[in-house]
């Protein structure tokens, strides 16, 4: 943590919304990641960032500075993140909804752009076949860089288990793409014309 | 079928040794299975490794620090609407307890004539606290009952100070601030 953050955290445990103002701009666009990779839902995904912030807000005066920011942050989301999709069992992604989602801040070309939707879409597929906390663990490690220690803190796992449930996301992501490439060869010989 | 330690070796993060390597690349020419799972991981890890960070939606900071000040309010409505509910539920439950002893401890009949006796005896129990109240009175120096007086009213004030400085800390932080 750098200074000048350190000073923001003091002064956000004192009471001061300016500094946990600041605080939200800082950490806005990981914590929105995170609930966006989980829930796979730019509406939901803002809400739940939201969502987040606040429980941080009512927490701060309890937050150990020993700690890192990120991590404490990133475990309010994964974990209300998990909560909400345990409560409403998604089991598929809305495709519907990542096609009319705007890409924020910035307008790449369409051609990239097109490029970037179609890679995100196979990316939150393939997440969407995970259960949730197997799906935050590889969000951790993959976008966050997060060690398994990391990743234990934050989810609240054993080391042992947040290795095996790695192992068995990585196998199962494995696997899906294997079956989606064979069904692919097979649809486009199905379709190839016979001479 | 499982194959471990192959499997693991596959799809883990850290690097193969040169012996674990070459242990791999001979059972991968024997075994379909794996070469499905590394076939299928490798891309995978690389899409996992490319992917970019999707940013927050613009003004989300904006629209946070908007919604603050309405959600503080509501969570002091709700600790509010709380301490009222345990508050009033307290009650509710020490009455009940206090009614249900009298009516184990006290039969009805008994329960009635306690009454009526109290309600009987009400106007010269009246009349003998008057009495004492006089007699006390006119015993106690003026100056005695002036300081008396005087401290009743300093603490009294002292206390309803301290509890509308503590309701108005309550109701600007809420309880756990």
């Amino acid at each position: 943590m750098t200074t000048s953050e350190v000073d923001l955290l003091v002064a956000a445990q004192n009471g001061s919304d300016d500094a946990f103002s600041s605080l939200v701009m800082q950490y806005q666009n990981p914590v929105y990641n995170l609930c966006y990779r989980m829930l796979g839902n730019a509406q939901e995904a803002e809400d739940a960032a939201q969502e987040t912030f606040w429980r941080a807000y009512q927490a701060i005066r309890r937050y150990d500075r020993n700690r890192p920011f990120a991590t404490w942050l990133l475990s309010i989301a994964a974990h209300y993140c998990i909560d909400q999709q345990r409560k409403k069992r998604i089991t598929t992604m809305e495709i519907e909804d990542w096609m009319e989602e705007v890409i924020p801040d910035h307008a790449p070309q369409p051609e990239k752009r097109m490029g970037d939707r179609e890679e995100r879409m196979s990316i939150q597929s393939m997440l969407s076949t995970l259960n949730p906390q197997d799906r935050a663990a590889v969000i951790l490690r993959y976008w966050y860089e997060y060690s398994e220690e990391e990743i234990s803190q934050a989810l609240q796992l054993s080391i042992s288990a947040v290795k095996s449930r790695l192992h068995r996301a990585r196998l199962k992501l494995a696997q899906r793409y294997h079956n989606q490439q064979v069904a692919l060869a097979e649809r486009i010989q199905d379709e190839s014309p016979a001479f | 079928m499982s194959h471990p330690p192959f499997e693991t070796w596959i799809i883990q993060d850290e690097t193969l040794t040169t012996t674990q390597a070459a242990e791999l690349d001979q059972h991968l020419l024997s075994c379909s299975q794996c070469r499905q799972v590394k076939a299928g991981w490798q891309p995978v890890e690389r899409q996992l490794r490319e992917a970019d960070i999707v940013a927050a939606p613009v003004n989300f900071a904006a629209r946070f620090q908007a919604s603050l000040e309405n959600r503080k309010a509501q969570e002091r409505r709700r600790q509010v609407r709380n301490a009222l509910w345990f508050l009033g539920g307290s009650m509710i439950l020490v009455s009940l307890f206090l009614m249900i002893r009298t009516v184990v401890v006290i039969t009805p009949a008994r329960l009635i004539g306690e009454i009526i006796h109290f309600i009987a005896l009400a106007p010269q129990r009246w009349l003998e606290f008057r009495y004492i109240l006089y007699y006390w009175g006119s015993q106690i120096p003026p100056v005695i009952l002036v300081v008396s007086a005087l401290t009743i009213l300093g603490w009294t004030m002292i206390l309803v100070t301290t509890w509308l400085l503590t309701y108005l800390r309550i109701s600007n932080q809420g309880v756990g601030k």
